[in-house]
């Protein structure tokens, strides 16, 4: 199903949850895709990825009237997600271990255009931090402020995460090994 | 802006944060630095590159959709477990089990000192004689009972255990709180009768019962709608659980 295009829900049980349900539709779960990619990222298997979505939509639907109008909901439901994660990760002590690679910045040069299939393969060899940070500013387009606020670290440390991320996916492209 | 400071400032400008004064100096610099201008390029290039390659392998959300659609609308029955989570849930049960555990452990032991209070003061005023106050003539005694329980009357025959009679009463102190002592004789062997007109605290005494209380003595509590008090004698000599009973019973 393409979001955006067509009713989540069908007519009838959308008028039976009146304005809450419309608005919840129109602002939250346009936004799922995006979560599950994330989800995937973190959990790393489609079963988990899904559950965990589903725990973070039912989460935000719960919470809905504590989301302020006008601000933004896909940072909020980013947030949603990325606690129930570590909430489940604490209860399970298998929060995977993050290993900051210190990389030689390489120097930016433009590159011959890679095809889709090389690129995706090339930043599933990346590091878990890497990927996370490269999928939150480049895919998931956030600032750098609401990337600091999501990973709870300072806007210094996105910043240079993202410059050591660029260079390992360069590196990876390539043909590096594992970054 | 120098070459230096666009590292510092290029990862804002290419997630569209990089704003008025320090925008116009940066872009200034990319049109004098071609090799600035070409990193940024690069780093440009490169994004869109890793945009389009992972929203090109596109995630089907239909079943998560499905599956929360049909969490929503199921009945509120249902959806008990999500709305109330399983730890929560624990922490309320055990709340409820110490709230009611706890008052009745605390009442137990409430009870317990009570009679344990009973014990040592029938053993300082029968056997230590500590107290000379006692209420001894009829006359006193009657005087006495008037005033102490002006609603009960008849209240020494009430009291009084079969084949016993009243050998004196004085007021004392059991943990604070003000007790009507009665001793009463059978033979050689005398038996406590302690009463207080309104209990205190509500449920105490209600049917407690402490075998050893100290010097061999046995203590029963007893509780009516508007008395309670404790049976103290010997054991083994005196039946003071039945006696505590009938109290209960008759009063």
């Amino acid at each position: 199903m393409k979001l955006g295009e067509e009713s989540l829900f069908p007519a009838h049980e959308l008028a039976m949850r009146g304005d809450r349900g419309f608005e919840f539709e129109n602002v939250a779960l346009p936004h799922t895709a995006r979560l599950l990619r994330y989800a995937l990222h973190l959990v790393g298997e489609k079963g988990r990825a899904e559950d965990l979505v589903q725990e973070t939509l039912l989460s935000a639907w719960r919470n809905f009237q504590q989301f302020k109008r006008g601000t933004n909901c896909k940072a909020w439901l980013f947030r949603i997600l990325t606690n129930l994660h570590y909430k489940q990760m604490r209860r399970s002590a298998q929060r995977p271990e993050v290993h900051v690679e210190a990389q030689e910045a390489r120097l930016a040069a433009p590159e011959k255009v890679s095809t889709g299939q090389e690129m995706r393969e090339a930043f599933a060899r990346l590091t878990f931090e890497h990927r996370e940070v490269l999928q939150l500013a480049v895919i998931e387009g956030f600032e750098i402020r609401e990337i600091a606020e999501l990973l709870q670290v300072p806007q210094g440390t996105v910043m240079s995460r993202l410059s050591r991320a660029r260079a390992s996916l360069r590196a990876a492209l390539a043909g590096g090994g594992n970054l | 802006m120098n070459c230096d400071s666009v590292h510092d400032v290029l990862d804002l400008y290419l997630s569209g944060e990089l704003k008025g004064e320090k925008m116009a100096e940066l872009r200034l610099h990319l049109q004098e630095c071609e090799r600035c201008a070409m990193a940024v390029r690069a780093d440009r290039e490169l994004d869109n590159a890793l945009r389009t390659a992972m929203l090109e392998d596109t995630v089907d959300v239909s079943a998560v959709l499905a599956r929360f659609h049909e969490r929503i609308a199921a009945p509120w029955w249902k959806r008990i477990p999500q709305l109330v989570s399983v730890r929560r849930a624990a922490i309320a049960v055990i709340l409820v089990i110490a709230l009611i555990v706890f008052p009745r452990l605390y009442v137990g032991q409430a009870q317990r000192n009570m009679a344990l209070a009973a014990a040592g003061d029938h053993y300082e005023d029968l056997v230590l004689l500590r107290h000379s106050d006692w209420e001894q003539k009829p006359e006193d005694v009657t005087r006495f009972v008037q005033a102490q329980f002006p609603q009960k009357h008849h209240l020494l025959a009430s009291i009084t255990p079969d084949g016993a009679s009243l050998e004196k009463v004085r007021l004392c102190k059991l943990r604070g709180t003000s007790y009507a002592h009665f001793v009463f004789r059978t033979g050689t062997v005398e038996t406590s009768v302690y009463l207080l007109a309104k209990p205190a605290d509500g449920a105490s005494y209600q049917a407690s019962h402490l075998r050893d209380g100290g010097h061999g003595l046995e203590v029963a509590g007893f509780s009516t709608a508007d008395m309670s008090g404790m049976v103290v004698g010997q054991h083994g000599f005196v039946p003071i659980l039945s006696i505590a009973r009938q109290l209960a019973q008759t009063l």
